[in-house]
């Protein structure tokens, strides 16, 4: 594990400002480009909706932008005429949505949808549910055949799409016949802030470390178990030949027998924000992203591969078809095919003194790629068409 | 009792804690009050309890007291060796009796081979003659599938086991088995331009030394293997499956399990080759079996091109 002090800092959701000071912060600008999420923000918001607006409120073209939960599209409604444009993040059909929607089309505005997953085509549905493990029940089935039709028709309701990805935007293209636009999940100066610091702070001790070798492995969320079991048979081969490897692990993950017997190697951290879980990403020697491959897992965007580059750390991921187009195998990180997961480890573990480099490399990538700056442009460029 | 009528006969004792007022010499009689015959079982263990359950350890109760009284109501288990919630749900005809599933165990489950956790159960199933009939039904069970819109091309190969690095050296003749249907499907899924997916049923593929072994064999490496542990005896996985799925069996259990769920024109049986494998060494195989899967794989390609529409 890097070897660095760097004290938790506090945190407030920095999304946590008052309606009125969002509601004249969209009416600031020439072009005003209102954000409508469904509450509680998560994931999806963060990189979605808060880290776009962001984005926009930096352009030097003009553009003003805020987010609007549900139960603030009556003001939005009042403020129709000024508004340009209105961007649906993941909102599920509703009465209210489709009004708002209908009335803004009417005064000629323009409407996109905003979607990072592969939730629109309920024939999917079984394989999504299968793929998130979740359990057969009626709960389930209700709720996830409700998602994923209500999307699919909002997303009816709108002009064009963005999304995160080539991949899902050509299945977004021959599902619904509409302009689609790429927009990549990108880091939002939060983020960047902490993650510079933490960056230099390795490189300043000469990426020094303990003599432990942590791996990482930041699921988030409970649906990841079995993205996990397609390394499981190779990590219990390499905790039982390499005394050194730990696992740390962010995040809700049921642990399977062939590693769950190594209690003392395993470390389980609590829930973390998304600023201070930067130091526990940048604290490991490897980041581990497994995932199925199927259509669903590939339409998933590259954020723990530049969540990680920001902060040091290297990634190592399964080649669907993002992480294949961000990494380059050995150069910025790596790559590993289904069975290729014990080889790649070790030939990674032996190899520590690659680490820099390959560090380096991915962060020069990433500011390039998916840091907010960059982004900026793209924003622009698609609300200005 | 002589040894051979025995029925206990390998059944290691539940009761390695003698109690204090046993000879140990003596076989544990059957103690009417089941606070101590768990107190005396080898299946509780205080310290153990005491560490997985800090709000016992801080309330001063006995843990044994605490055990008996709600500690297993609550679904926590007595010690490493006993699962509550798997006993519960695997033996559901003991909740019509009026005691608790530990209780149960040691005074009936045990008698009637039942097992105390899923492990247990499991071993006794590869490994305990009493069990073949149960292993039987569970491993012919259908198949667990769902279907799914077809996307790509896929041949899947149903196994019991999948180690790469003992596959190499082909000691035994479920090995060579293997090995012949692993053969037929690399193959068969470059000669039809599809994806591969190896599915185990009685533990989790091995997969390193996969590309070691492919390339002591002559064969390509596949552009897409997907791994599935589909346990029969939880069933855990279930498979999406749809009309471009062609799936390669080699043995008799899990051709069953596989022809309850997918259509036949679906499935490929691959028969283990005949006297060449013999001859067959770690570094490859021999010419004349080369050629008997050749043959093969060219009158499989056929038969996929009717199933792949």
């Amino acid at each position: 594990m890097f070897s660095f002090d760097f004290k938790p800092l506090h945190y407030e959701h920095p999304w946590s400002v008052s309606h009125e000071h969002r509601l004249s912060t969209l009416l600031k600008g020439d072009i005003k480009v209102a954000y409508l999420y469904e509450a509680p923000p998560k994931n999806t918001f963060r990189y979605r909706v808060y880290n776009m607006v962001q984005a926009l409120n930096q352009s030097s073209r003009g553009f003003s932008a805020s987010y609007f939960s549900p139960d603030e599209w009556s003001t939005i409604a009042a403020h129709i005429d000024e508004i340009d444009v209105f961007v649906v993040s993941r909102v599920r059909y509703t009465a209210e949505l489709n009004q708002l929607l209908t009335r803004a089309r009417n005064k000629g505005k323009r409407i996109f949808f905003d979607i990072d997953d592969f939730l629109f085509d309920p024939d999917y549905t079984h394989l999504i549910v299968d793929t998130l493990d979740l359990p057969s029940t009626e709960d389930t089935w209700n709720y996830w055949f409700s998602l994923i039709s209500r999307i699919r028709a909002s997303i009816q309701l709108c002009d064009a799409v963005i999304t995160t990805n080539a991949f899902l935007a050509e299945k977004l293209t021959q599902y619904f016949g509409k302009p689609v636009h790429v927009v990549p999940n990108f880091m939002n100066e939060e983020q960047i802030g902490i993650s510079n610091q933490i960056f230099q702070l390795k490189k300043d001790s000469g990426w020094k470390r303990d003599n432990d070798i942590t791996l990482g492995y930041f699921s988030g969320t409970q649906t990841h178990n079995k993205d996990f079991e397609v390394i499981v048979s190779a990590l219990a081969e390499l905790f039982a030949a390499d005394s050194r490897i730990k696992l740390r692990i962010g995040g809700h993950l049921a642990i399977s027998e062939p590693i769950a017997k190594y209690t003392d190697r395993l470390e389980l951290l609590p829930f973390c924000d998304f600023v201070n879980l930067q130091t526990s990403v940048g604290k490991v020697d490897i980041n581990l992203v497994p995932l199925q491959e199927n259509v669903f897992s590939n339409c998933k965007s590259e954020l723990k591969y530049f969540e990680a580059a920001a902060v040091g750390t290297v990634t190592i991921a399964t080649p669907i078809y993002t992480y294949s187009h961000a990494i380059e195998d050995g150069k910025n990180g790596f790559l590993s095919s289904s069975y290729d997961w014990l080889d790649k480890l070790s030939y990674i573990v032996a190899h520590l003194d690659e680490q820099p480099s390959i560090a380096e490399s991915a962060l020069k990538d990433c500011q390039e790629r998916y840091w907010l700056k960059p982004q900026i442009t793209a924003l622009e460029r698609i609300f200005s068409s | 009792m002589s040894e051979k009528s025995n029925p206990f006969k390998g059944i290691p004792s539940l009761f390695s804690r003698s109690s204090k007022n046993q000879d140990a010499a003596t076989p544990p009689v059957v103690i009417a009050d089941g606070r101590q015959l768990i107190a005396d079982s080898k299946f509780f263990d205080a310290a153990w309890y005491l560490l997985q359950n800090p709000d016992v350890a801080a309330s001063q109760i006995a843990p044994i007291d605490h055990y008996f009284t709600c500690g297993e109501k609550e679904g926590r288990n007595p010690g490493p060796d006993f699962d509550v919630a798997w006993y519960t749900k695997k033996y559901p005809e003991f909740a019509a009796t009026k005691v608790g599933a530990l209780e149960h165990y040691l005074r009936h489950g045990h008698l009637e081979n039942k097992s105390s956790t899923l492990a247990e159960y499991r071993t006794k199933l590869e490994n305990d003659p009493r069990m073949f009939e149960e292993r039987v039904a569970l491993k012919g069970a259908p198949l667990k599938v769902y279907t799914s819109p077809p996307l790509t091309r896929r041949i899947n190969l149903i196994v019991d086991t999948m180690a790469f690095n003992e596959l190499s050296t082909h000691e035994s003749s479920i090995q060579r088995t293997i090995h012949r249907g692993l053969k037929v499907s690399v193959l068969l899924a470059e000669a039809t331009g599809s994806s591969l997916r190896f599915v185990t049923r009685v533990a989790r593929a091995q997969v390193s030394g996969f590309k070691k072994y492919l390339l002591a064999n002559n064969l390509r490496i596949p552009s897409q293997v997907e791994f599935v542990y589909s346990d029969y005896v939880i069933a855990s996985a279930s498979l999406p499956v749809s009309r471009w799925d062609i799936f390669i069996t080699v043995d008799e259990a899990n051709t069953a399990s596989v022809r309850k769920s997918i259509p036949e024109k679906g499935i490929f049986v691959v028969a283990p080759s005949g006297a060449s494998e013999a001859t067959q060494s770690p570094q490859g195989h021999a010419d004349d079996e080369d050629d008997d899967v050749s043959d093969l794989i060219h009158d499989l390609s056929r038969s996929c091109a009717s199933v792949f529409v």
